[in-house]
């Protein structure tokens, strides 16, 4: 999905917009006329689009002056290195995880995408490349006929480096496998949980990342459109979403409609302030464009998309939270999650609950768990956040149940209130 | 031209065996909001996927590593001798029982034509997209669609591999998500759905908007569900679906070489999980058939080779819940020392015992949508939270929202009960139902 080489054309024309993607183009040894005879050919193809019935119309895109390029930088470049060490160190971690007797199959994996892009436009020519990686460690405990998954994951704007982290966290994967062999299945109902990093970053994602995409607004298909100034979460709750400021799986210097990234903050204190913008939508709603306009690849259209969404760190400390809860769950090793941006429920599930009855984990696992609510509700539970952070950025986000794009999520672990089942 | 610089590199390189899949496509896409265009977009694509493979002994044994590459278009030469390089030396390095290629052969499975192509440029977009908005004005003002994305693909793949395996194929794919939505009195709700075809099948489109139209009307008076305690689920459609998906993936070659299933030939797949509580077959309450399909007319996916090459015909997988055949890939099948049968895209379901009517008699939840489905096709869990569905308490149908359920395959495979009804899914053709004890029921309140 990742590997993709190719060009997109897009034009505007009395205000209408169209897109043409093409894998190639033959430059080499065209000369001036055949350079124009494929610029006509292109604009053939443009211009049958534009005169559609019932096409909308945006204002004119924006083009001010500028050129800008970033060249990004790893540890240890994966290209370059011995693949004999790679696959050594990657077989090494399968067959250390895989015992034949509890760990019936390991999967470990290593990948590394080089990114070029440039854009150009009449007034605009910009360039940038960097590299970004994921690995991960995968597991399968079988006891009888009852088999149970978990994972170690690792990403970032990073080469080979990322490696030494996986490696470091086998005993507890191993570990955990072993747990899950007698998990339990919960007692539907409503608790207290903990949500570590990766899976509160998911519940920002969810919540007020997808549901503040403004193409979204456009559609009329976003509560959050409504709600802009009022109140959403507990005073505890601040998130962002940007490509700037943060270094991870979603960062970049500009968007696929060639946007400077920037940083939103979408919730203050838990006031919702605002949206996150593809270039389309922005103009069409009067709204900053706040450079998430972002595709899949060549071929795809632009969306608006998150980049890196997370909560502001907090005051609190995990044993505190954990020392705080009555009965409740501590969960991690997020599944998948899901957005409803018209209707605000919330879908999340986690490989993995461990309990807490008055402030102690109990030894008892929970496998899968699968977490809803209503999202004001879920938000405005928040009763404690840590101070810790951390981003979380392998597998990709879809827009629905395709378009899918790198991304980051994180921040600190969060307590709040949700149903689970 | 590209192929040629493809083949005449890999006979620099003095590679042997190779397989190489050309695929060319054309796209048109349309993207609405109501019935306005937000955007017309026109996609050309051309990709090649070349896989190599390096032999080697050792004490006596013969070896077979793969690797696989994509190859864009704008490669230069010295490019595609670099990366068909990079490929060799990582097929190498992946030592595995040795397999032999597909050499020619026919497959016994013709495609049909699609009526996409009968139709020009103009019409393949405006059929599906008049049938996809044909709905709207039956259930108008009461629902109306909000957004729709339409995107009609023709794909042209062209197969060869190193011992002569050679076939050419053409085909539409067409795909439509959209999103349907009425107000009710605490404000607008929505429902979504998407729907994959190869026909401009006029009323299959149109009724597939058509009931999630009349699905988001109802969504207006969901309540949210209360605790309706242990009553059996019946799971629709996709869901449904997917339930005998387990059964299809867990039958396949690579599965059980890399021990993810646990099903074996022979065995009934549908007996409960440990041998100290093994039952007899007779517990078994509705034993399944279930056929691997390499054609299912209205199915995009239907094709005549699989992705090695190999050549496909339908075959019985599952005969009263017992397995008779792995289908997979040809490796796979090698190493575990059964049947060549190929990898299938598709299958189909036999017709169950039960008429949706009679499933829905009793008091009973019946989701028809969620957020996000998902069943772990390793561990048997599924699970999702209920974006609507209605429960029927023994007197009223009520729609309902909000709340999950979940459950394990590893347990509810004896006690599934399919309907007798069958409709087109994503990858099948099969029961529109399945009924399900023992799923948990998490309430919304």
């Amino acid at each position: 999905m990742w590997v993709q080489r190719g060009f997109v054309f897009r034009a505007q024309k009395e205000g209408a917009v169209a897109e043409y993607a093409l894998p190639h183009l033959e430059l080499q040894d065209l000369g001036q006329a055949g350079i124009s005879a494929l610029a006509d050919q292109i604009s053939g193809n443009l211009d049958a689009l534009f005169y559609q019935p019932g096409v909308m119309r945006y204002p004119p895109i924006p083009d001010e002056e500028l050129k800008a390029e970033f060249h990004g930088s790893i540890d240890e470049d994966p290209f370059a290195a011995d693949p004999e060490t790679l696959l050594s160190r990657l077989s090494s971690l399968r067959e250390k995880l895989t015992d034949g007797k509890l760990v019936v199959m390991a999967h470990s994996r290593y990948e590394c995408v080089d990114v070029s892009r440039i854009f150009i436009s009449p007034r605009r020519e910009l360039f940038q490349s960097f590299a970004w990686s994921q690995a991960y460690l995968f597991g399968v405990a079988r006891s009888g006929q009852t088999s149970k998954m978990s994972y170690r994951a690792v990403s970032g704007r990073k080469g080979l480096e990322i490696l030494s982290t996986l490696e470091s966290s086998l005993d507890s994967l191993r570990e955990e496998l072993a747990s899950l062999t007698k998990a339990i299945k919960i007692e539907p109902g409503e608790y207290e949980v903990i949500f570590d990093p990766d899976v509160a970053g998911t519940l920002a994602h969810e919540a007020f990342g997808h549901g503040v995409e403004t193409d979204m607004f456009l559609k009329g298909r976003a509560k959050a459109s409504e709600y802009l100034g009022k109140r959403v979460g507990s005073d505890l709750v601040t998130m962002y979403d940007g490509a700037a400021e943060v270094d991870h799986s979603g960062s970049f210097l500009f968007d696929d409609e060639g946007r400077s990234s920037t940083r939103t903050k979408i919730i203050d204190k838990g006031i919702l302030l605002g949206g996150i913008s593809d270039s389309l939508s922005a103009l069409a709603l009067g709204i900053p464009l706040t450079g998430n306009g972002r595709r899949q690849a060549f071929s795809h259209k632009a969306y608006a998309r998150m980049t890196n969404t997370y909560f502001a760190p907090g005051a609190s400390s995990l044993e505190e939270m954990i020392g705080s809860v009555k009965n409740g769950w501590f969960l991690s090793r997020l599944n998948a999650g899901m957005e409803d941006p018209r209707n605000w429920g919330i879908q999340l599930i986690c490989m993995v609950g461990r309990e807490i009855v008055d402030g102690k984990f109990t030894g008892r696992v929970a496998s899968p768990v699968i977490c809803s609510g209503y999202v004001p509700d879920v938000l405005k539970a928040i009763d404690m956040v840590s101070s810790d952070f951390a981003l979380a950025g392998s597998g990709a986000c879809g827009k629905g149940h395709k378009e899918y794009v790198k991304v980051s999520s994180g921040g600190p672990y969060v307590k709040t209130r949700m149903r689970l089942g | 031209m590209m192929k040629e610089k493809i083949l005449a590199t890999l006979a620099a390189a003095g590679i042997s065996d190779w397989r190489l899949v050309r695929s060319a496509l054309r796209r048109e896409e349309r993207y609405f909001v109501g019935s306005a265009l937000e955007q017309a977009r026109s996609v050309d694509e051309e990709k090649y996927s070349l896989t190599v493979y390096v032999d080697s002994e050792s004490e006596g044994k013969k070896y077979r590593g793969e690797a696989t590459v994509s190859l864009q278009p704008s490669l230069s030469s010295s490019e595609i001798q670099r990366k068909i390089s990079v490929a060799a030396m990582a097929a190498s390095k992946s030592k595995n029982p040795y397999f032999e290629l597909p050499g020619p052969s026919e497959s016994p499975t013709s495609l049909p034509p699609s009526g996409f192509s009968m139709l020009g440029r103009r019409s393949r977009i405006e059929i599906p997209k008049a049938s996809l908005f044909a709905a709207e004005k039956d259930l108008a003002p009461q629902a109306r669609i909000n957004s729709l994305e339409l995107f009609v693909t023709q794909e042209e793949r062209e197969f060869l591999n190193s011992k002569g395996q050679a076939f050419a194929s053409s085909g539409w794919k067409g795909y439509s998500e959209f999103f349907v939505e009425a107000v009710s009195p605490s404000g607008p709700v929505e429902l979504f759905d998407d729907v994959e075809f190869s026909e401009p099948d006029a009323l299959r489109l149109a009724q597939a908007v058509g009931d999630r139209l009349a699905q988001v009307v109802d969504r207006t008076r969901a309540k949210p569900l209360p605790n309706v305690g242990r009553i059996p689920v019946i799971l629709r459609g996709k869901e449904a679906e997917e339930l005998f998906g387990w059964f299809f993936d867990n039958a396949t070659t690579s599965m059980v070489f890399m021990k993810a299933s646990t099903f074996a030939l022979g065995a009934n797949v549908q007996l409960p999980a440990s041998p100290s509580t093994q039952s007899p077959a007779s517990s078994v309450r509705d034993p399944l058939e279930i056929w691997a399909e390499p054609c299912i007319p209205g199915l995009a996916a239907s094709a005549a080779f699989d992705p090695d090459g190999y050549p496909l015909e339908r075959r019985r997988v599952l005969k009263d819940g017992i397995l008779e055949t792995f289908t997979g890939s040809i490796r796979h099948a090698d190493w575990l020392g059964v049947q060549r049968t190929g990898a299938y895209s598709l299958f189909s379901v036999a017709p169950g015992p039960m008429k949706l009517e009679a499933m829905r008699a009793k008091p009973h939840l019946e989701p028809l949508l969620f957020s996000d489905f998902r069943l772990d096709t390793v561990t048997g869990d599924f699970g999702a939270e209920i974006r609507l569905a209605y429960w029927f308490d023994g007197k009223e149908r009520i729609p309902v929202t909000g709340g999950s359920i979940s459950g394990s395959m590893v347990e509810l495979r004896p006690t599934m009960v399919r309907s007798a009804e069958r409709a087109l899914a994503s990858r099948s053709l099969c029961p529109v139902a399945v009924l399900l004890d023992r799923v948990s029921i998490t309430s919304a309140v």
